[in-house]
């Protein structure tokens, strides 16, 4: 349960940085 | 928890940040990209010998190809490295792609930049790309074991992990042998007709022999046969 529970929250925080990474590289590439 | 098993741990852990941070940038980055494609018309060119009547956004070419081959390699990097416990989200990588630029197709397709009305080409591959990218999603409402799998997956064996810290099946060893496998069954003796047959002919020798008297083979064979 625990390793499981690590594993979401560490996909969750990477699937919010990849968001949020993802547009500024976006902008600052074609900006 | 053994210092291996700490490693291994932060291994994975590396690898899933990683892959998936990877993958959604990948994501992001092709989901925007084709926005500003669809805007100037859906369609443009860049470089070349020809001239361009509608060239690409600057730096859009570069965000496409690096999108396509990085998020290839990101998902690869979650899939085969990552950790093996909780969410494996490599069949919704799939999902993410299709329906976020379906979603631009159907965007695009109702409200065309030069507002033409709607766009029956656009409409047709927005419903197309929603076919293929809900498909995973449909199997993890229908298919119980696959929402299981996908969404909150069992650890699995130590042996699948970096550096095959389990020991690996001896030479000859299937790797899959069934916990609960039956031993075989002895062989069974030979049919007791053989004997029989060996011990007739050994009285019978005996009898040629001399050695057994008419009396003595005809009493003996009686009992082999009674028996």
């Amino acid at each position: 349960m625990g390793l499981k529970a690590w594993s979401a929250v560490l996909q969750l925080f990477a699937i919010g940085c990849g968001i949020v990474l993802g547009i500024v590289t976006y902008h600052w590439i074609t900006g | 928890m053994s210092a291996l098993g700490v490693r291994a741990l932060l291994q994975r852990s590396a690898a899933t940040f990683l892959g998936l941070t990877g993958v959604t940038i990948a994501l992001t980055w092709m989901f925007l990209a084709m926005r500003s494609v669809m805007a100037i018309g859906g369609s443009c060119a860049e470089g070349g010998p020809y001239e361009i009547s509608t060239p690409c956004p600057h730096g859009v070419s570069m965000v496409m190809l690096l999108g396509i081959f990085g998020g290839l390699i990101a998902t690869g990097v979650y899939a085969a490295l990552g950790l093996r416990a909780g969410p494996q989200l490599t069949p919704l990588v799939w999902s993410a792609l299709f329906l976020s630029l379906g979603w631009n197709f159907l965007d695009s397709g109702l409200h065309p930049p030069d507002d033409a009305g709607p766009v029956a080409g656009w409409l047709i591959c927005a419903g197309l790309f929603a076919v293929m990218g809900g498909a995973p999603v449909v199997g993890l409402l229908v298919v119980p074991s696959f929402a299981r799998q996908t969404l909150w997956s069992e650890d699995r064996p130590a042996r699948r992990i970096i550096g095959r810290t389990a020991a690996a099946p001896t030479a000859g060893e299937p790797e899959n042998r069934p916990a609960s496998r039956p031993p075989a069954p002895p062989p069974p003796p030979p049919p007791p007709a053989d004997d029989l047959a060996t011990a007739l002919r050994t009285m019978s020798e005996l009898h040629d022999q001399g050695k057994l008297t008419d009396d003595e083979y005809a009493a003996a064979k009686r009992r082999l046969l009674e028996d």
